[in-house]
C-alpha cells in the first residue's frame, strides 16, 4: 500500500488544473516572439488546455502455449492496457501524472487500490533558472548503458511478470526529491533523496516465482517475515555529474541505499526473515562514437558492509560493470550488443552453507544482441532480443514483428525461455510466451 | 613536343583547379545565402507512397550558432507515437557531428553514431542527413561544375559534390543552383552504384524577412516511388532561442 499514490495524483491534478493555460500555448514553437493569434499556422500543436492528455489504448491477447497442453487452462489472457498521460505547465512549472491502467488495477475492488495499480508516475517539476527541482512518484534513468546498467541505482524492477521486457516499463517510481543543477551548456549536477526503500518486487506465488523462493517454500518454510521499509531509516540519497568533454560524455555518481535483491535469514524457522543489504556505490560511466560505433560503458564499485567478506547474511561488495555498442551495417538494420556482469569480492570469506553468497558464481555475466530493421518507411519493423549468460548456461529470445501505421501499431511479439533450468532466465521454460497487440498512439 | 604536352596538361589542370575552386566558390554561395543569427521552423511532412496513401508528421527545427558550432535542435510533435522526442545536432568546424536523442520511452538521452544519418527519417523519404542537406559544410565535399543548363525557365550552374567521406551514405549529388538567386532549386542523390536514389525539388518559394526562403520541398526516392513533401508552416530568422535550446537538459525536460 502506497499512501502516496493515492494523495499525490489528486494534488497534481488540483495544480495543473490551476494552472493558466496561455504559457503552455506560447511556449509550443520558439521561444521568443508570442504567437499571433492571427496566424492559424502558429497555433500550438497542442491543444491548448489546462491539461495535456496523450497516452496509448492497448488491446491485446497473452498466450503461454505451455499451458495448451493443460485442459483447465489454455485460453489467452488479457493484457489489454490504457496508458494515459496527463500533463500540465506552467511558467517555471510542470506537473505530470501516468497511469498505467491494466488488468490488476481493474481488478481492484476499492479506489485506494486501484490508485495503488494505476499510478505509473506523479510528479511536480519546478524551473528555478539553471535549477530543476523535482518532487513525487518519479522514475529516473542513471548511466548509459541501454538496459539495466550497475549505475541505473534509484529505482527497482518489477520481476512480477516477466512478459514486461521494456526497462522503463519494469522499473517501480519512487517518491523522491530531485534536484538538477544545469551548471554549464555541457555540464549538469544532479541529487537526488528517496525517503523510503522498495526492493525488487518478486511474484511469490504465482507464474514467474523464482526457484529460490520455490525451494525455501518446498523446505517447509511457510511465509516471508520482511521489515517496513516505508520509514526514514530506509531512506536512499545519491548525487551524479554528468558532463560532455570534446566528443565524449562521461559520469561519476554516488549512491548511499540498499540492494534492491534481499536476503535471506532461513535460521528463523518456519519463517524466512528478509534482510535488505545497506551499500554504497561509486561509479562512472562514458557514451562516445569511436569508428562508427556508439559506445557506452559504466563500471561501478558495490560495497556493502560487509568488508571481511564473511557476514552470512550481507552479500559480499562487488564491481558491477556494462559495455555496450551498437552500429547501423546498412539497409536500416541495426546491431546493438551488451555485456554486462559482476564480479564478486573477497570470495574467501564465503565459507558459511547458508551464506547469501554461498553456492553462485562470483563472476556473472549476461551478453545481450539487439538485432532490428526498419523497413518500408518503418512501417514494418522485425526486432530480436537476445539474452544469454554463460555463467548460468541459459538465455531468453525476444523477437517481435510490428506494423505502424499512422497512430496504430500491430505487434506480434515472444518471450523464450531456455537453457539451465536452475539459471535465471532457464527457470522460467515452462512460462515462454507469444502477445498479440493492437495498440493506438493519442 | 613534349613541353607542348606537358603545357597543355599544365592548361587543363589549373582549368580543373579554377573549376573546382569556382564550383567550391558556387557552393558556398549557396549555402551562405541566408545569413541569420537563428533559424526556427515549423514543418509538416506529408508522406505518399506507392498506392497514393498519405501520412503526417510535423516537427519543429531551431537552429542557431552556438560557441561557433552549428546547433540545431529537432522536437517531434505528431503523430502522437513519436511526440516528445527531441533530437540533438552539433556540428564543430572539422569534427565530426555530435548526435543525442532523448526517447520518452528510453527515459533518458542517448548518444548516437552519425552512421545512423543514412536511416530514414521519422518514417520519410528525408534521411537524417537529409535533413541538414542545405546545411551541410561545404568542405566536406568537393565539388566539379558539370555543366550549364536551363530548369523550369531559370539559368543553373549543375554541381557534382563527392563526399569526401567514403562512407557517407550517397557517392556523389547532383546540385542545380540558381546563377541569379544561388538557391539549390534541385538535387539528385546517387548510392555507391552510381544508381539515382532520390531526387529533392524545392517547389515554392517566399520572401520570409527580406530572405528569399523555400517553404515546400518535395524528396523522391526513386526505387522505392515514395515521396515527402516538407510544408513549411512556420519560419522564422533571428528569433530569440536561448543558447540552453542546444543542451541536454532541453532534451531531458524540453525547457531552455
Amino acid at each position: 500500500m502506497n499512501p502516496l499514490k493515492r494523495s499525490y495524483p489528486a494534488l497534481l491534478l488540483a495544480i495543473a488544473l490551476a494552472l493558466p493555460s496561455s504559457r503552455a500555448a506560447a511556449q509550443a514553437f520558439g521561444f521568443g516572439t508570442e504567437p499571433s493569434p492571427e496566424d492559424p499556422a502558429a497555433a500550438p500543436a497542442r491543444a491548448a488546455l489546462p491539461v495535456e492528455a496523450r497516452g496509448t489504448l492497448s488491446l491485446g491477447a497473452l498466450l503461454f502455449p505451455e499451458d495448451l497442453s493443460d485442459p483447465a487452462g489454455g485460453k489467452p489472457e488479457d493484457a489489454s492496457l490504457l496508458r494515459l498521460d496527463l500533463i500540465a505547465e506552467g511558467n517555471a512549472v510542470q506537473a505530470e501524472l501516468r497511469l498505467r491502467i491494466g488488468r490488476s488495477a481493474l481488478e481492484e475492488a476499492t479506489a485506494a487500490g486501484f490508485l495503488d495499480e494505476a499510478v505509473d508516475e506523479a510528479y511536480l517539476r519546478l524551473f528555478l533558472g539553471t535549477v530543476t527541482l523535482e518532487g513525487g512518484i518519479r522514475k529516473v534513468a542513471w548511466g548509459k548503458a541501454d538496459s539495466q546498467g550497475p549505475l541505473d541505482v534509484l529505482n527497482p524492477f518489477d520481476y512480477t511478470d516477466m512478459t514486461v521486457t521494456d526497462d522503463l516499463e519494469r522499473k517501480i517510481a519512487r517518491p523522491l526529491l530531485r534536484a538538477v543543477w544545469a551548471a554549464a551548456p555541457k555540464v549538469q549536477v544532479e541529487a537526488v533523496f528517496l525517503p523510503a526503500f522498495e526492493p525488487h518486487a518478486v511474484d511469490f506465488t504465482g507464474r514467474w516465482q523464482p526457484a529460490a523462493v520455490r525451494t525455501l517454500l518446498a523446505s517447509g518454510y511457510t511465509g516471508f517475515s520482511a521489515p517496513d521499509t516505508d520509514g526514514l531509516d530506509y531512506a536512499q540519497a545519491g548525487a551524479r555529474l554528468a558532463a560532455t568533454s570534446g566528443s565524449l560524455d562521461w559520469g561519476l555518481q554516488y549512491f548511499y541505499g540498499y540492494l534492491p535483491t534481499p536476503s535471506y535469514d532461513v535460521s528463523t524457522f518456519p519463517t524466512v526473515t528478509v534482510l535488505y543489504n545497506r551499500y554504497q556505490q561509486f561509479g562512472a560511466d562514458l557514451a562516445a562514437v569511436f569508428g562508427g560505433f556508439g559506445v557506452r560503458a559504466e563500471l561501478a564499485a558495490n560495497l556493502t558492509e560487509d568488508l571481511p567478506g564473511d557476514d552470512p547474511l550481507v552479500y559480499n561488495p562487488r564491481i558491477a560493470f556494462s559495455l555496450g555498442a551498437d552500429r547501423g551495417i546498412g539497409a536500416g538494420i541495426n546491431v546493438n550488443l551488451q555485456y554486462a556482469g559482476t564480479v564478486r569480492l573477497l570470495d574467501g570469506g564465503v565459507t558459511a552453507p547458508t551464506d547469501v553468497d554461498s553456492g553462485t558464481d562470483a563472476f556473472a555475466s549476461t551478453l545481450t544482441a539487439v538485432a532490428s530493421q526498419k523497413l518500408l518507411r518503418d512501417k514494418l519493423e522485425w526486432r530480436l532480443a537476445a539474452l544469454w549468460s554463460p555463467s548460468d548456461e541459459d538465455f531468453l529470445l525476444i523477437p517481435s514483428l510490428s506494423w505502424t501505421e499512422g497512430d496504430a501499431e500491430v505487434k506480434l511479439a515472444a518471450g523464450i525461455f531456455g537453457g539451465d533450468p536452475a539459471g535465471q532466465m532457464g527457470q522460467y521454460a515452462d512460462a515462454s510466451w507469444v502477445r498479440l497487440t493492437l495498440t493506438y498512439a493519442f | 613536343m613534349k613541353r607542348i604536352a606537358s603545357a597543355a596538361a599544365a592548361l587543363a589542370l589549373a582549368v580543373l583547379a579554377a573549376s573546382a575552386q569556382d564550383a567550391q566558390a558556387i557552393a558556398r554561395a549557396a549555402r551562405d545565402r541566408i545569413r541569420a543569427d537563428t533559424v526556427s521552423t515549423r514543418a509538416r511532412m506529408v508522406i505518399t507512397d506507392k498506392s497514393g496513401a498519405q501520412t503526417e508528421r510535423l516537427v519543429d527545427q531551431y537552429s542557431a550558432t552556438v560557441d561557433g558550432a552549428d546547433a540545431t535542435m529537432i522536437v517531434f510533435q505528431k503523430p502522437a507515437s513519436v511526440a516528445g522526442t527531441r533530437f540533438l545536432t552539433i556540428q564543430a568546424p572539422g569534427k565530426p557531428e555530435d548526435r543525442w536523442i532523448f526517447l520518452p520511452s528510453l527515459g533518458k538521452v542517448r548518444r548516437i553514431s552519425a552512421g545512423e544519418g543514412s536511416g530514414s527519417f521519422m518514417g520519410t523519404d528525408f534521411s537524417y542527413d537529409d535533413v541538414s542537406l542545405m546545411d551541410r559544410d561545404v568542405d566536406l565535399d568537393t565539388f566539379t561544375l558539370a555543366r550549364e543548363e536551363t530548369l523550369d525557365g531559370k539559368a543553373c550552374w549543375v554541381l557534382e559534390a563527392r563526399p569526401k567521406d567514403p562512407g557517407y551514405q550517397y557517392s556523389r549529388m547532383l546540385l542545380w543552383i540558381g546563377k541569379a538567386d544561388s538557391i539549390s532549386w534541385k538535387i539528385e542523390m546517387y548510392d555507391r552504384r552510381d544508381a539515382p536514389v532520390k531526387v529533392l525539388t524545392i517547389d515554392k518559394v517566399q520572401d520570409i524577412q527580406g530572405r528569399l526562403s523555400p517553404v515546400q520541398t518535395t524528396v523522391r526516392s526513386v526505387q522505392a516511388g515514395t515521396s515527402t513533401v516538407l510544408f513549411v508552416d512556420i519560419l522564422k530568422y533571428d528569433d530569440k532561442i536561448p543558447p540552453t535550446v542546444f543542451t541536454v537538459r532541453f532534451l531531458e525536460t524540453g525547457r531552455p
